[in-house]
């Protein structure tokens, strides 16, 4: 589990926007990053939120928690191409989310046995939303300046 | 804290257009839901429609920004000194309401600096305490989430 106590601080600590800044959402802060807690777990939890973040990705991951399938089959769910869906499987299955079996020539994907943490879950769909929000509102207010 | 995210972020427009965005519902249908109702105080309710999704909850605080110079507002601890504040509480059912609170502060050129944090029951409980009946007022109690 992140611990991330340490890190979490007031916008003063956090520098503003001295941060990379994703296409459409506000800049990442100290504050807003998930932190690695401890060695060799760190990259593993970041991993997990960015693959979160996404909304597609998990709408498959959810699509996958009912039974397994091959990215064709999910491209066939979804009004992305196959290449998009293998790119997100990828992802989700660097995260750990997903492991890969063969079905014959095609590649079938799973979700891993391990449960999600629930609270991971609850903090990548809650920041993702308002990611998305407050770019929104980012641009209502630029229109009109 | 793992139940809490934090988010912060620049807006190219003074404090008084960003709460308006924040608290008018025409403007929060621009960005935040497509049907916003709201009685903007303390204790007023609040609900959003989000496509097919409904949020119901209720407003906690109402801190319109301050009047003054741009530069005067001083963001300390995560707590805008003379800025403005906005916290409400949403649930949607069947799920415990999360606590949000937006915090905005002047920043020079006519800008501001919008905190949010969005925090679970488990965490929320702990801030707010309320004396419990029959003990003469030594015992405290976290207060009760929605439907209080």
């Amino acid at each position: 589990m992140p611990d991330s106590d340490g890190d979490l601080a007031g916008p003063a600590a956090a520098g503003g926007a001295g941060g990379p800044t994703g296409p459409t959402g506000p800049a990442v802060t100290a504050a807003t990053r998930p932190t690695a807690a401890t060695a060799g777990t760190g990259d593993a939890t970041g991993a997990v939120f960015t693959a979160l973040a996404d909304p597609t990705r998990r709408r498959l991951l959810s699509t996958l928690a009912a039974q397994p399938a091959t990215a064709t089959e999910l491209a066939g769910e979804l009004p992305i191409s196959r290449q998009a869906v293998v790119k997100h499987l990828s992802a989700l299955a660097d995260a750990g989310l997903l492991e890969r079996e063969r079905a014959g020539r095609d590649v079938r994907y799973r979700m891993t046995p391990a449960p999600l943490s629930e609270a991971m879950s609850w903090m990548a769909e809650v920041g993702g939303r308002w990611d998305q929000r407050l770019a929104a509102l980012r641009d209502t207010l630029q229109a009109r300046h | 804290m793992t139940d809490q995210i934090e988010r912060e972020l620049e807006l190219p427009a003074p404090p008084e257009e960003v709460w308006r965005a924040l608290t008018d519902p025409r403007w929060l249908e621009l960005w935040l839901a497509d049907e916003v109702s709201l009685e903007l105080r303390p204790g007023g309710d609040a609900s959003f429609r989000i496509g097919d999704e409904l949020r119901t909850g209720w407003v906690e605080e109402v801190r319109p920004p301050a009047a003054g110079a741009p530069g005067e507002g001083r963001v300390d601890g995560g707590q805008a000194e003379s800025g403005a504040r906005l916290t409400f509480w949403w649930a949607v059912e069947p799920e415990p309401a999360s606590r949000v609170q937006i915090s905005l502060a002047p920043l020079p050129g006519g800008a501001t600096r919008l905190w949010l944090v969005e925090a679970r029951p488990l965490d929320v409980l702990d801030l707010v305490g309320l004396p419990l009946p029959g003990d003469g007022g030594n015992a405290y109690g976290p207060a009760l989430l929605a439907g209080v």
